[in-house]
């Protein structure tokens, strides 16, 4: 891994949070929070739990700040905690709420191991608008529905632009082995979306 | 669709097709049209991703977030502990972690009964706290038992402090 530039500005607020400034702390959060937040959400699936995931990730930077090298790119080792946290949430959840964690997985009553899409439809008969967010619904829909890492895979590297060396570094993983969740990933959706795409129409012509 | 072609164009929308790799995926892309209506599909995966990642944040949520977070911090430096930081939500329960501690401390109190019930084999007055624990053990149907699941489901603090009271009882 190449050694991060101590340019890049999310280095440079890091070397001072380190150094006591805890402004610094504050505009790493102004320049990260949402992204991480996104994130996060769609990771745990619970907007409140986001939150205390993000303000914990936070908590856990200002912690390791003492022994923070900037070795790697800030985003790398941020989402590589929160993605860290997140799963210990996913894992909590799962054993308070075991009936869920099917869903959770991935694994569901649909095809080939694959949960079902439920299409949802109702309201105003569509325009271009409608149409667009149902596409959007369905999208999100399919995402909720991949295993995290695949999920987490594939957001770093669409979203993120993080490299799969990056990847394979937040989440434990060989390079190939995230080539694979990230091909895994694309093809589940590209399926998914596709076979949503008729039973949609289906939907629409009964109203 | 084959496999071979979802992990090519999955390489492509990446950047990370290797020359032979590419020339692969322009020969199939160009002698099959189901191939490229994947590739718009993965195209449109994509797109669709990074509009969900687009999707706006509202500012009062990050600056609840940002004041719970100096909060949190804040109470870290005073040495208080978290409840009093003014968490932006309920507390989580961790009740996983606290069965693990219990099943921990069940473990070591048996393994240190088991030794004594090994080392002893008939209780004398001298032994009382030993005996206690190895009487609280049979009682319990437990004297054979290694099972953690069982001393998981016990209640471990009432069971401490009734061996407590036991061996704290005059002797005679």
């Amino acid at each position: 891994m190449q050694p991060s530039d101590r340019n890049d500005p999310d280095v440079r607020l890091m070397l001072a949070c380190r150094g006591g400034d805890d402004a610094a702390l504050a505009e790493l959060y102004r320049r990260w929070a949402a992204r991480l937040l996104r994130y996060l959400e769609r990771i745990v699936k619970e907007p409140a739990v986001a939150e205390e995931l993000l303000q914990d990730t936070f908590v856990r930077v200002l912690d390791a700040r003492e022994r923070y090298a900037p070795e790697a790119r800030f985003s790398t080792w941020l989402f590589h905690i929160a993605r860290n946290l997140a799963c210990n949430e996913l894992a909590r959840s799962r054993s308070r709420h075991p009936h869920l964690s099917a869903d959770a997985s991935g694994a569901g009553d649909g095809e080939a191991g694959r949960p079902r899409l439920v299409l949802v439809a109702g309201g105003p008969r569509p325009d271009d608008a409608t149409d667009a967010r149902r596409e959007h619904a369905q999208f999100a829909a399919a995402f909720a529905t991949l295993p995290e890492r695949q999920q987490s895979a594939l957001w770093l590297s669409v979203v993120e632009g993080h490299s799969y060396e990056e990847i394979a570094a937040a989440l434990g993983s060989s390079v190939q082995s995230i080539k694979n969740l990230v091909h895994r990933a694309r093809a589940g959706l590209a399926d998914r979306m596709q076979n949503a795409a008729p039973a949609a129409a289906a939907a629409e012509k009964k109203r | 669709m084959s496999e071979r072609l979802d992990a090519l164009l999955s390489a492509r929308c990446d950047g990370r097709l290797a020359e032979a790799e590419r020339a692969e995926l322009d020969r199939l892309l160009g002698a099959s049209e189901a191939a490229r209506e994947r590739a718009a599909q993965f195209e449109r995966v994509d797109d669709s991703l990074r509009s969900l990642a687009e999707q706006p944040v509202a500012d009062e949520r990050l600056d609840r977030s940002l004041a719970a977070l100096r909060g949190r911090v804040a109470a870290a430096a005073e040495g208080r502990p978290r409840a009093e930081a003014a968490p932006s939500h309920p507390p989580r329960t961790h009740r996983g972690q606290a069965l693990a501690v219990g099943v921990a401390a069940a473990a070591l109190a048996l393994a240190a009964a088991w030794t004594a019930v090994l080392l002893i084999p008939m209780p004398s007055a001298q032994d009382a706290e030993d005996s206690v624990v190895a009487g609280d053990l049979a009682l319990l149907g437990l004297e054979q038992s290694d099972d953690l699941e069982v001393i998981g489901e016990l209640d471990l603090l009432e069971f401490l402090a009734e061996r407590e009271q036991r061996a704290a009882r005059p002797r005679g």
